[in-house]
């Protein structure tokens, strides 16, 4: 999406949230329409159960409408509902007490070099059938560490740029990046091992 | 340009490069096969994972979640509330003054109280009734002055009195015309 087209979704975005406080359920219902299989998507990915995935998707549309008065214009209104769709999420894992990977986000990582991993002969594309494929990379993403793996959906499932994650996840944009490389090549690794 | 670095790859494949890196990367690239051949599998890679299908979601679902939200609150209303039990007092004074001078003024007196009266029943659903609520207020406010202006000058004993019940009337309806041009917040229910 080019720059003039995100700013017109952004702008439309700020003109439906001031429609919803203006108490316009139409206004949300598009909002809804808008976000609900991009956040579907993430939730499909970063959490085992379909039914959990749900659940949560519509949590965060719950939670965003009676947030709304506080939603900010400055920032982005897809950054500020994936905001609430990650806090969510942590708060899950915190519930289920699942050993977390926190990212550490001083600059020092900034600067490390990113991992280098040896090319393998054959394209992992070109190894199986589609569908096989699909079934493979979907299992594939689920053993992902879970920060990793967050990261990885965002800008490769949900088609976030890094700094709009880094906004989401309040990361300096390097960390972004790096985390999202390894992410790529433990993914890409995973899936040749099989 | 040495061979290029995995990252390096993938930058180029999601055009996070700047022009002049850009242009230096695919220089390299026309004359290097081991990097041509890295490219092709990265982005076979990443072709795959974009073509990963949706998450699938009931087709009713929009209309299931739209049922489950809480309605509009404001978190006014209990000083709608109050400010509209105040004026009923206020309006209810200034009738039974009305009534003790025994003044032809009685039936616009009584005309304030209707239309305060009716102000305070309405509004708990002011949202979807603003317009006739301030409709009803500004008329009623416009027989308050008049009435009020006379009660100062011919039927009130005491000057002090009717000043500060003047001045009372115009906080409060200040104070409620605040309070219905606050911007709505949102309340869940559950």
């Amino acid at each position: 999406m080019n720059k003039q087209n995100l700013k017109m979704v952004e702008n439309e975005d700020k003109a439906l949230v001031q429609l919803c406080l203006k108490g316009e359920k139409k206004a949300f219902e598009k909002l809804v329409r808008k976000y609900q299989q991009p956040l579907a998507n993430y939730f499909g990915r970063m959490v085992q159960e379909r039914e959990l995935s749900l659940d949560f998707t519509q949590e965060v549309f719950l939670k965003a409408y009676t947030a709304l008065h506080t939603y900010n214009p400055k920032y982005q209104f897809s950054t500020w509902l994936f905001r609430i769709a990650s806090n969510l999420l942590i708060d899950y894992w915190r519930k289920k007490k699942l050993p977390l990977t926190y990212i550490d986000a001083n600059g020092e990582e900034e600067e490390q070099e990113p991992i280098q991993i040896p090319d393998r002969e054959l394209p992992v594309s070109e190894q199986y059938e589609k569908k096989k494929m699909t079934e493979i990379i979907e299992q594939a993403i689920k053993q992902l560490p879970e920060t990793l793996r967050e990261l990885f959906v965002l800008r490769h499932i949900n088609d976030f740029s890094y700094e709009e994650i880094a906004s989401i996840k309040h990361l300096p944009v390097g960390t972004v990046k790096n985390r999202v490389f390894q992410a790529k090549e433990l993914l890409r690794l995973q899936l040749e091992g099989k | 340009m040495s061979c290029l670095k995995i990252s390096e790859i993938y930058a180029y494949l999601e055009h996070e490069l700047s022009p002049e890196i850009q242009t230096k990367v695919e220089e390299h690239l026309a004359a290097c096969p081991k990097c041509q051949r890295l490219l092709a599998e990265r982005q076979a890679y990443l072709e795959s994972i974009a073509g990963l299908p949706d998450f699938e979601l009931p087709s009713d679902f929009t209309e299931q979640l739209m049922a489950l939200l809480p309605e509009y609150k404001s978190p006014a209303r209990g000083w709608l509330y109050l400010a509209g039990g105040l004026y009923l007092i206020y309006s209810l004074l200034i009738v039974t003054l009305a009534i003790r001078t025994k003044n032809p003024l009685f039936p616009a007196c009584l005309e304030i109280f209707k239309h305060l009266f009716n102000l305070a029943a309405d509004l708990s659903h002011f949202i979807f009734k603003l317009i006739q609520q301030v409709h009803g207020l500004i008329k009623a406010l416009a027989i308050f002055l008049e009435v009020s202006g006379k009660l100062f000058s011919e039927l009130l004993p005491s000057p002090g009195l009717v000043l500060f019940s003047f001045l009372l009337g115009l906080c409060l309806t200040m104070a409620l015309f605040g309070v219905l041009i606050k911007p709505i917040k949102i309340k869940n229910r559950s």
